[in-house]
Formats: structure tokens, C-alpha cells, sequence
């Protein structure tokens, strides 16, 4: 899958959802076919490798098209979305009795942690063998940091609109930004880099 | 320019909302070699976390879901798109609106004194030596009826004596 491009995939879905306002209940599937993927990640994100992640995307699209009507395109439809997607994973989570808190954040929100990457960080992203290894580092992070790492990252989206998909404050997003680009350097470079090591400062 | 700290590295990377700045930046970055190999870094761990891309769905996502939807019979809620002028107002103002104009009308009753049309005057014959008024005028029961006369009251109808059988000759 390739990096989606905002300003086309934003013509498209706002098409989509012109139609889908105007009655065309059909569009809505084009706009499945835009975000299945994304929203599926985000779950994942979210909730860690879960088999019921399929079940959760479903249950986020109905919800969708229940709501997409009311939708007042006053931010942008991506982020509406992943807001809608974070309420029902919150919502499972406490359905299944687990500490909805582990995703709202804690203690890391009150500042930073240092980040060290020096002296060098040599990724090669091309080799089959090292994506294996930054999928299972990304992977092994915290919900907190794999959600914020995805938003931004992936998917682009300004510290504005994470902290609105996030419901968090954008001072938060920077710490949480930070902190998960040092988690993500300390799984790293002990497999890219094994004869140096990571420097907390 | 002093050095870059770790979060002003990461702010120009990610493009932060808040303002920094950017040119100034990229002028520490030509001339110090030390905030260069960090920004080298971070944008190959930015890169690596990009790299990473969504789980994909099972083929038959998009199908399931639509025969879902169908299933249940969910129909989308939608709003209704304001028209341009009603944008302006919110739903506060229009109550207050209508409750200066219910205040209006009540206050045009009150001055009016009444609503309806008055009824067309009913017209009786009366025969009488004398100029025709209220106490000695004289209706049939049914005729006072139908001329809405009531002692007090003003005469509705008109009255005609015998000296101006022909024309009318007052409203009492």
C-alpha cells in the first residue's frame, strides 16, 4: 500500500460524500474502499494484534454511515473518522473489562523524555529483512506512541488534527510524538546498530 | 544560532502547528554538522515508522459491510442543509423572533379591540312619527337578532322612519 495522496483522496472523498448526502447511499462503499485499510491500522493501533480488528472496522463504518449525514465537514473527514474509530475502541476496551486509561494516556503526558539518536541510525528500508524488524519495533510500542506514530506519520495529519482525533491537547501530542520517536530509537538501534548504544540523557 | 534541542528538531521534522522558524533553522543546519546527523536520524526513524504501512482487510471487507448495512436496514441520518440566509441565525434567535412577533399581534388585538370583520350592518324598517334613536326604536325579536342590537350597545343596523322610508337616514 502507498503513502495516500491528501489532495487527491481528498477530492475523491468529498465527492463521495457529496453523494452520499445527496441520497446516493452507493458512494459510501468508495469511501469503505478509501479508509478500510487506514481505520483496520488504527484499530490495531489502538487495541495491539487483535482478531476481532476486522469486526471493530465494520462496526466504526456503520457507525459512520449512521452519522456521516450530520457530518459538518468543519475538520476534516480523516480526522472525524479516526475520532469516531478511538470512541469504539474505547468503548471495547471497556466492554472487555481493560483499563481504557492504558490508551488515554499517563504519566508520559505531563513532558518529555530525552531522546538520543546519535551517533547514527543506518535504516535500510528496502531490505524485506529490516521492514520485518521496523514493523515488529512499531509493533512493540505502546498504543499511545503506535496511534500517534500512525497519525503522524502515515497518515500526515498536523499536531492540530491528531490532538482533535485524539482528544487530546496539541501540547500533548508533541510529548507523545517525541517520546515515541525515542521508544521506536531504542528498539531499533540495538538490531540496525549493535556496537552502540542508546544514550538517555 | 545555538544548537537545536531535541523537541525544535523534531517540531521542523513533523511541522508543527506552532510557529518556528523554518529558515533559520535550515541556516544552523548548513553550517553545524552535529544538528545535521541529528536531523539525518530522526527523519530515517520518521521514514522507518512511514514505512509501516496498514494492515490490509480481508477482500470481501467492503461487500460484507454493504450487505451488512442493507441487512439491518440502517439508513443515514441527514441533516437538513440550511438555507443560505438561515446559516446567520441561530436556532436562539428564531424563538426570540417569534415571540416578538406573537408580542406584536397580541399588542395590535388589544389595540383593535377585536379580530374578526365586523358582520354587514342588518338593516331593519321602523316606522315612527319621530327621528329615529335607540329607545324608541322597536325590532321583532328575530329582527333584533339578526341587527346584533343590544340596549347599550351600539346599533349595528340602520333605521328608517317613516319620514325617510325610502333613504337611509341614520345609523344609531
Amino acid at each position: 500500500m502507498e503513502y495516500p495522496d491528501r489532495t487527491r483522496s481528498s477530492d475523491l472523498e468529498n465527492g463521495l460524500i457529496a453523494r452520499f448526502t445527496g441520497g446516493d447511499t452507493e458512494a459510501f462503499a468508495g469511501l469503505v474502499e478509501l479508509y478500510k485499510d487506514r481505520i483496520h491500522q488504527f484499530i490495531i493501533c489502538i487495541l495491539g494484534p487483535d482478531r476481532e480488528a476486522e469486526d471493530i472496522a465494520q462496526e466504526v463504518f456503520i457507525q459512520i454511515y449512521g452519522s456521516l449525514g450530520t457530518f459538518r465537514r468543519e475538520a476534516a473527514f480523516s480526522t472525524w473518522a479516526y475520532s469516531l474509530t478511538r470512541n469504539v475502541c474505547r468503548r471495547r476496551l471497556r466492554e472487555r473489562g481493560r483499563e481504557a486509561g492504558s490508551f488515554n494516556g499517563g504519566a508520559e503526558d505531563g513532558g518529555y523524555e530525552p531522546l538520543d539518536t546519535a551517533p547514527s541510525i543506518e535504516i535500510k528500508l528496502e531490505n524485506e529483512e529490516t521492514a520485518g524488524i521496523v514493523r515488529a519495533a512499531v509493533a512493540g510500542l505502546s498504543p499511545l506512541h503506535r496511534s500517534v506514530l500512525f497519525l503522524s506519520c502515515w497518515e500526515r495529519l498536523s499536531y492540530g488534527e491528531i490532538a482533535e482525533a485524539l482528544d487530546i491537547p496539541v501540547g500533548t501530542v508533541r510529548s507523545r510524538i517525541h517520546n515515541a520517536m525515542r521508544a521506536l530509537a531504542q528498539k531499533l538501534e540495538p538490531v540496525l546498530n549493535p556496537g552502540t548504544e542508546v544514550n538517555d540523557q | 544560532m545555538n544548537c537545536l534541542s531535541k523537541e525544535e528538531l523534531i517540531d521542523y521534522l513533523f511541522g508543527a502547528d506552532r510557529a518556528i522558524d523554518r529558515a533559520a533553522m535550515e541556516r544552523h543546519f548548513s553550517a553545524c554538522a552535529g544538528c545535521r546527523a541529528q536531523m539525518e536520524n530522526l527523519k530515517q526513524l520518521k521514514a522507518a515508522a512511514a514505512s509501516v504501512a496498514p494492515e490490509p482487510v480481508s477482500g470481501d471487507f467492503t461487500a460484507r459491510l454493504m450487505r451488512k448495512l442493507k441487512e439491518q436496514g440502517a439508513a443515514p441520518e441527514i441533516a437538513e442543509e440550511p438555507a443560505p440566509f438561515t446559516r446567520l441565525f441561530r436556532p436562539a434567535w428564531g424563538f426570540g423572533l417569534a415571540a416578538f412577533a406573537v408580542a406584536i399581534f397580541a399588542g395590535a388585538v388589544f389595540l383593535t379591540g377585536r379580530l374578526a370583520p365586523r358582520s354587514a350592518p342588518a338593516e331593519a324598517l321602523y316606522f315612527s312619527d319621530g327621528p329615529a334613536t335607540v329607545n324608541n326604536s322597536f325590532f321583532a325579536p328575530e329582527e333584533r337578532a339578526a341587527a346584533a342590537y343590544a340596549p347599550g350597545k351600539p346599533n349595528t343596523g340602520y333605521v328608517y322612519t317613516d319620514t325617510c322610508a325610502a333613504v337611509k337616514c341614520g345609523v344609531l
